[in-house]
């Protein structure tokens, strides 16, 4: 027979106030040392009073407030190790290129798909050129007919420099929801890379037709190589998580989805310095007639070489040992 | 009130619930972290228009690098707003620290700043394409009410009860009273002030006959002596 509740509570509330207390005040960290092992002392003492409380006193607000009190006690000790920026390196110098390496076939589908597209849209507007209407959207058509290319004056005044942040903005966009439209099952990933290499190959042969593919190639060949390296990546990324909806195979779907989820969110969270990155690129070194065109090829190749470098050989030699 | 929980067993061996925190927990303090957040934008927006230009003019007439790294400025603040409070504060922004709930993972820890920065980046996706509809079914179909930036980085909500001993002060020792009519005895007393007078009436008859009190004596007391009766009792009289 247990002691009476009102009897349970006097002889231990002392105790759970000063763990109260303590808790709150470690919440700001200013614990001496004695005091951690009188936290420590404390909050196992308040799991063995829950213990007994939910045998005997089972319902009872008592029992309420010590399961509220020992959770917070739980959060307070068995934290992680807040070594927050040494886990931002080992991220970029291991976790990264590792969920990359691992996830290539993906990748390689992404640009196949995105390739797929680029040559449908480009036969499409080639063999049929009212097509481009349905491909290209107006504005740029408009321009291509006038045989500019907007991409030229992207350094100057204000309507294409409207159109450049809006190509920019518009990769983020693709970027993200390439990723995260792997929840459909992959199948908006695969549709968005496809339509994207579609409009791109369209927009291409549009140009070509105009004598204006020269300008465009030369537009594209500084920041292409990485941003589409980066599209790629991340649309893997979807097809990752679309991958393991549908197959999930032996284990549980919500399981293998976790998992393989936090895979590709590795990916998408990697991409993101190197997409703003290039960002930067594409506003400075692409547009115009700044740099002379074999520059920005050289700079181009540079840049996606270094990127894959990266990507296929970071953290390999400690992985082997 | 949901009776969903989240079940942890810590390495003590003891079990703890933790109550899930519903929808409409996080929509409000998803709107009070929202309010808070454009009313600063308002002030620092009129605070620099009175002094300098337009901001909007600026913005319109600024060179096509500095409206990226104005976009990508923007998107990278809210995105460090979400994840350094509830890295910092506890699991809780502003808006979740007055409704008193607060992200954990789903071992009942708090949340690591990996996963904080993920499912506050998956917050896009979840708001896709406005107001979160994407969200919000998934929040409605999950039994947890997890949305897809939780799904994927193994995170939920959970409320923080605000329960008092204060009930038990009165009691006496001994007493006598089972556990489940100190219970309902000091609930009574405790909640005496905020009753009604026919309820006072009502449920202090209704608990006086049931420790004992002959019927006929239970159903004469007031309102007043029904708390006397009880708190006497309480004390072990």
């Amino acid at each position: 027979m247990a002691e009476p509740l009102p009897a349970f509570v006097q002889r231990h509330s002392a105790d759970w106030k000063a763990l109260e207390a303590m808790l709150d005040r470690q919440r700001h960290g200013k614990l001496a040392l004695d005091e951690l092992f009188a936290l420590e002392r404390l909050y196992r003492k308040t799991s063995a009073d829950l213990a007994t409380a939910q045998t005997h006193y089972a319902g009872t607000d008592v029992q309420r407030f010590l399961n509220q009190l020992a959770a917070k006690g739980y959060g307070a000790i068995y934290r992680a190790r807040p070594d927050r920026k040494a886990a931002l390196k080992d991220f970029f110098a291991k976790g990264f290129p590792e969920a990359v390496r691992e996830t290539l076939p993906y990748t390689g589908v992404a640009a196949a798909l995105m390739v797929l597209g680029v040559i449908v849209g480009a036969t499409t507007v080639l063999l049929e050129p009212t097509g481009a209407a349905l491909l290209v959207p107006d504005h740029l058509l408009d321009l291509i007919h006038r045989r500019e290319l907007w991409t030229d004056r992207a350094l100057e005044a204000n309507t294409p420099s409207e159109m450049a942040t809006q190509i920019f903005t518009n990769n983020l966009r693709v970027t993200i929801s390439a990723f995260a439209l792997g929840i459909t099952g992959g199948i908006g990933t695969v549709l968005l890379l496809v339509f994207n290499g579609l409009h791109l190959g369209a927009v291409m042969a549009a140009c070509g037709r105009e004598c204006l593919g020269f300008g465009l190639a030369r537009f594209l060949l500084a920041h292409g190589p990485v941003e589409l390296s980066v599209i790629a990546i991340t649309g893997g990324g979807g097809l990752v998580i679309g991958h393991a909806l549908i197959e999930p195979g032996e284990r549980p779907r919500g399981e293998v989805l976790r998992e393989r989820s936090s895979v590709a969110v590795r990916l998408l969270l990697g991409c993101a310095p190197f997409l703003t990155g290039i960002g930067v690129v594409e506003g400075f070194v692409s547009p115009g007639t700044l740099f002379w065109w074999p520059v920005k090829a050289v700079v181009g190749a540079a840049l996606g070489a270094a990127f894959w470098l990266y990507v296929l050989r970071a953290g390999r030699s400690t992985a082997k040992r | 009130m949901s009776d969903l929980k989240l079940d942890v067993t810590t390495p003590e061996r003891v079990a703890i619930d933790l109550p899930i925190a519903g929808i409409g927990y996080r929509a409000l303090a998803y709107l009070i972290d929202v309010a808070a957040l454009s009313g600063v934008s308002l002030v620092l927006y009129f605070g620099y228009s009175f002094i300098g230009p337009s901001a909007v003019e600026l913005y319109q007439d600024a060179p096509r690098l500095l409206r990226i790294a104005a976009f990508i400025g923007a998107f990278v603040v809210l995105w460090v707003y979400w994840t350094a409070m509830e890295v910092f504060w506890n699991g809780q922004t502003l808006g979740k620290r007055v409704m008193h709930i607060r992200v954990v993972r789903k071992d009942g820890a708090p949340v690591t700043a990996f996963e904080s920065a993920v499912r506050n980046l998956l917050r896009v996706v979840d708001f896709m394409p406005a107001c979160y509809p994407v969200g919000v079914v998934t929040m409605l179909v999950d039994r947890q009410h997890r949305r897809v930036g939780d799904l994927v980085a193994g995170t939920l909500l959970v409320r923080d009860e605000r329960i008092g001993l204060e009930r038990y002060a009165e009691a006496g020792p001994g007493g006598g009273l089972s556990t489940r009519d100190v219970e309902l005895v000091t609930g009574y007393l405790s909640r005496f002030e905020s009753l009604d007078e026919a309820a006072r009436v009502a449920l202090g008859r209704k608990l006086a006959a049931s420790l004992g009190l002959e019927a006929a004596k239970a159903d004469a007391l007031t309102a007043a002596e029904a708390r006397a009766y009880l708190s006497a009792r309480l004390k072990g009289a």
